[in-house]
């Protein structure tokens, strides 16, 4: 199987005054191309936080990280812009859609920093929504949307410049159980077509789809678990 | 991103946030228009007070009794206003080398002129028929001028002829001054803004005027002198050399002169001097609009970038770089900017219109109107790139967290 993320024993601490928050305080993972993981725990056990620096949204205080064999933690600015762009596709608890833009734009809104041209992008955002079941809905404004629509507008966004790995931190949590069942329908049908997932969650009902769960507790792995294929 | 992918995603956010984009457009467009009408209306006066000078010519020396010195007239003290000018003078100017012509002018103001038992009172002025004809290039409308000793002939101002009386006074029609009876031997052409009153004004010989004054009002004397010049010596020097002769001939020292000499140059000059205070007053008003309005962008662009922080931590999530956001930050600048600024040309332009109906020419140049686009889009663009290429710069973690 090949790799396709990996963190070595990665760190962030915080300075509070005088006192130190170990939000990571030695993390260690491998992700194979084509994985489910979800990542659970108490909050504040630093899921996001781990989340964050696997989407290149943040930086550890030190450790290494590998993207796809690349080692990004000397990456400059501009190169990390790029990767974020193009090899992580990330879907946040509150949707976090451009709200001036329609659903269409906003699906297209990465390919455009990545420099596809319109007509590509148009018919791509279009392909996209219809993959996660929005295709009547191309025109509408993201406040025109329920939660759940606006999560599937947030991972079609995801999946715009096709990317290595799909990070979602607690996607359903915004959400109607309902809806929320239905989101991890879409993450796990996404994942049967060969998208690797990591996905951050408190829902129970998550563990019985993914093959792999990692529980976190104070900035440390603290147990994994390994399903059996069936 | 290129620049149709920036424009079009600007446009779509400023539509979004209509209200408050053109509330930021409305401060630049406040602060173009009155910058361009200050400076435009500047212009007009200058211009307008430049084209009555340049009316006149530039080949005569002016002299008036008394010392009254524009230029000196923001220095402490009352002005001297006595002494008089007499015929003598006249021919004393006269004999100055350069002086070709010599007009003994006798101003008799608010003398009542009638017409078919219609009295009205104006400006009556006694000249010199053949110094003050070469003096007055405006020309006349129809007729002709009145010769040297004309005692029974006048030339009267564009007004006179079409709005004093109920009729129009016509070339041959009879005006009665006080008692005496004229003949309108010509009309002249309208002088327009500026004319010193010569559109309102009846012109004869000095002493036809004379005679219409009467005892009241001294034989030897003359209300001011015109005196023409061949043009070969420059005014400066002429008006010094009319100075000298008049200075003997009154005997007073330099700088106790009883009488004011002025060229068409001199009174530039000084016009100059007052219409410069002007454009530096209506400048500095425009100026400090043009501040106000500067401020309220900056404050317009940092409330923007501050309200959209999420927004950019958003597109540094999804793969824009610094300098994508910032070039987003700055289109947007440029584009309120650049709206602004030709609304607010728009606007000044149509206020110069008005301005013009009330009588002075003001327009706005093209020059104008170009340097108040560059400054509304620089100052638009200068003021959202601090504040944008600071956002930029923040992590995007840091930036989807801002509340
Ligand atoms: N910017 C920050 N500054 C200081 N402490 C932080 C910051 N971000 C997170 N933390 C701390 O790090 C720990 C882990 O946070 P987080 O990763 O958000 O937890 P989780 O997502 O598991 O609830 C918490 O104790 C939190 O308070
Ligand atoms: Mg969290």
């Amino acid at each position: 199987m090949k790799e396709v993320l990996k963190l070595e024993d990665v760190k962030k601490h915080y300075l509070m005054g005088d006192s130190t928050v170990k939000a990571l305080d030695g993390v260690d993972l491998s992700v194979n191309e084509g994985e489910f993981v979800a990542i659970m725990g108490p909050s504040g056990s630093g899921k996001s936080t781990m989340l964050s620096i696997l989407g290149l949204l943040d930086s550890p205080t030190s450790g290494r990280m590998i993207i796809r064999g690349k080692q990004v933690s000397h990456a400059s600015e501009d190169e990390l812009a790029r990767l974020r762009g193009k090899e992580i596709g990330f879907i946040f608890q509150s949707f976090f859609l451009v709200p001036t833009l329609s659903t269409t734009d906003n699906v297209a809104l990465p390919m455009m920093l990545y420099g596809v041209s319109e007509k590509e992008r148009r018919t791509r955002a279009k392909k996209l929504l219809e993959q996660v079941g929005l295709g009547d809905r191309a025109d509408h404004m993201p406040s025109e949307l329920s939660g759940g629509q606006r999560q599937r507008v947030a991972i079609a966004r995801a999946l715009a410049n096709d990317p290595a790995i799909l990070l979602a931190d607690e996607p359903t949590g915004n959400l109607d159980s309902k809806s929320g069942a239905e989101i991890l329908k879409l993450f796990k049908k996404l994942n049967d077509e060969g998208i690797t997932i990591i996905i951050v969650t408190h829902d129970p009902g998550v563990a019985s789809i993914v093959k792999r769960t990692i529980h976190l507790k104070d900035g440390v792995v603290e147990k994994e678990e390994r399903r059996k294929k069936e | 991103m290129n620049n149709k992918d920036l424009i079009a995603y600007t446009i779509k956010g400023m539509k979004h946030r209509q209200l408050r984009s053109w509330l930021t457009i409305l401060g630049i467009v406040i602060g173009i228009a009155s910058v361009v009408i200050m400076i435009s209306l500047a212009q007009g006066i200058q211009g307008d007070i430049q084209a009555s000078l340049d009316k006149l010519g530039s080949n005569y020396v002016a002299i008036a009794p008394g010392s009254l010195n524009i230029g000196s007239a923001f220095q402490f003290g009352p002005p001297k206003l006595k002494g008089i000018l007499t015929v003598r003078d006249a021919e004393a100017i006269a004999r100055v080398e350069g002086v070709t012509d010599v007009s003994k002018n006798i101003v008799l103001s608010f003398t009542p002129v009638e017409y078919k038992k219609e009295v009205v009172n104006t400006n009556v002025i006694g000249v010199t028929p053949s110094a003050y004809k070469k003096f007055l290039t405006i020309g006349l409308e129809k007729g002709r001028f009145i010769e040297d000793g004309d005692a029974s002939g006048i030339v009267i101002g564009h007004n006179i002829a079409t709005d004093l009386f109920d009729e129009e006074i016509k070339v041959g029609t009879p005006l009665t001054i006080k008692d005496k009876t004229f003949r309108v031997t010509g009309v002249l052409n309208s002088f327009g803004q500026g004319g010193n009153n010569v559109d309102d004004s009846i012109f004869l010989d000095e002493r036809a005027a004379r005679l219409i004054a009467g005892d009241s009002f001294d034989k030897n004397r003359v209300s001011s002198i015109l005196a023409l010049t061949d043009g070969k010596t420059p005014p400066s020097e002429m008006s010094e050399k009319i100075s000298d002769r008049l200075r003997s001939l009154h005997k007073v020292k330099k700088g106790d002169e009883d009488f004011t000499v002025l060229t068409a140059e001199s009174i530039a000059q000084q016009v100059g001097q007052i219409t410069g205070l002007l454009t530096l007053f209506l400048g500095g008003v425009a100026a400090i609009s043009l501040l106000v309005g500067g401020v309220g962008i900056a404050n317009s662009m940092f409330t923007n970038v501050l309200e959209r922080t999420r927004e950019i931590g958003i597109l540094k999530a999804i793969g824009a770089s610094n300098k994508e956001v910032l070039q987003l930050f700055l289109t947007e600048a440029g584009i309120i900017g650049l709206i602004g600024g030709l609304i607010g040309i728009f606007l000044a332009v149509l206020a110069s219109f008005a301005i013009s109906a009330f009588g002075v020419s003001s327009g706005v140049s093209i020059g104008v109107a170009l340097f108040a686009l560059i400054f509304s889009i620089g100052i638009g663009m200068l003021s959202g790139y601090y504040p944008a290429r600071n956002a930029a710069r923040m992590p995007p973690i840091q930036a989807l967290r801002y509340e």
